[in-house]
């Protein structure tokens, strides 16, 4: 499978309320009318909750100032605020062409592939692929609790919690994207709404078998 | 007739509701020894992994813990409010104890805004300290609180 044909797995999570809609992350398509996304870009709230339909294949212009979106209603199935993870439900028989494996049998200096939608904080709604390297494999810990991580060498911004990370094959998923290393978890300093803690190459992506667990 | 909780008594595990990656991640919690109450407040707060800053569009947290406990309380302690929901949901009870559990959750989710999932362990860990020590030593202790 190529890498532009993944990109009709991938959608953006929105919520559409009375000023239109406001993007809120990236998901993808886990089960059969199942899509994986963090909890954060959710936050547990089902409220006007949406997919996007993808409009344009990734290897199309797309077009920035095209303000037209499909919405799908989509509704919470699962949730794990520990390891920051959610599943919701569409009603679409979709189901993925690829598996989702964990991070067990990766290793550093892997090449994989990142999709996402970088910036969609401002509005913006480009999917876009990232080709970067796995750095290490790490565990995190979140209330005494430890999960499988990954670092990736790239620079992620906010949109991009709930992408897929792809191997190169593009046939299996090894983990979503959920943010970057910030010490404290930052959000201490805030330079026009960008907190300098968060720009480097130190990318956080959590095992995809634990979206395995889920669904 | 019967309050909920009286229902429930008869329950094994209320915890048997829970799907097994929420039982997991409850019961790893409680066996570091915090408190049912503790533990839900961890469940509500948590937004992921430490010392990462997440990159959705917006970012916010869940502070309803005490929304969710008044909602509860009123549920099982105040006869006046929620009288059909009530009786529906005892009911279902009586029918499998953890079918009620699931539709009393379904009940209260939309009225605190949020999703069924995400509140369902924290019911359940409700539940259990008011399971523990009585309904009506439960329900006056909330009372108090208030």
């Amino acid at each position: 499978m190529t890498h532009s044909d993944l990109s009709n797995f991938i959608v953006a999570i929105a919520r559409n309320n009375t000023d239109g809609v406001q993007l809120l992350g990236t998901g993808f398509v886990v089960g059969n009318g199942l899509i994986a996304t963090t909890k954060h870009v959710t936050n547990g709230d089902n409220a006007n909750l949406n997919i996007i339909i993808p409009k344009y294949n990734l290897i199309d212009y797309q077009d920035t100032s095209d303000q037209q979106v499909q919405l799908m209603p989509a509704e919470i199935n699962s949730i794990d605020p520990i390891k920051d993870i959610c599943i919701l439900k569409i009603n679409s028989p979709i189901i993925p062409p690829y598996r989702l494996i964990g991070t067990d049998n990766v290793h550093p200096g892997t090449s994989v592939v990142v999709f996402g939608y970088p910036h969609a904080d401002h509005g913006r709604f480009v999917l876009t692929q990232q080709n970067t390297q796995i750095g290490a494999k790490i565990l995190i810990e979140s209330f005494g609790i430890k999960s499988k991580h990954i670092v990736l060498n790239t620079q992620a911004r906010p949109g991009q919690s709930g992408g897929p990370i792809f191997d190169s094959s593009g046939q299996n998923v090894i983990g979503m994207l959920i943010g970057s290393y910030a010490p404290g978890g930052g959000g201490g300093i805030s330079l026009g709404g960008v907190d300098p803690h968060t720009l480097h190459q130190t990318t956080h992506v959590i095992s995809s078998e634990y979206i395995k667990e889920m669904i | 007739m019967a309050t909920l909780l009286q229902v429930l008594e008869d329950s094994n595990d209320i915890f048997d509701v829970l799907p097994k990656y929420q039982r997991d991640t409850i019961e790893a919690l409680l066996n570091q020894g915090k408190s049912n109450e503790e533990v839900a407040e961890i469940w509500l707060s948590a937004n992921g992994p430490s010392n990462t800053f997440p990159f959705g569009a917006e970012n916010k947290k869940n502070t309803f813990l005490d929304k969710l406990e008044n909602e509860l309380q009123d549920f099982i302690c105040n006869e006046e409010k929620y009288v059909e929901e009530r009786k529906q949901v005892i009911e279902k009870c009586k029918a499998g104890s953890l079918v009620g559990i699931t539709s009393l959750t379904a009940f209260i989710a939309p009225i605190i805004g949020t999703a069924p999932s995400l509140i369902l362990p924290v019911i359940v860990l409700i539940l259990n300290s008011a399971l523990k020590i009585g309904v009506n030593a439960w329900c006056s202790y909330k009372l108090e609180e208030k």
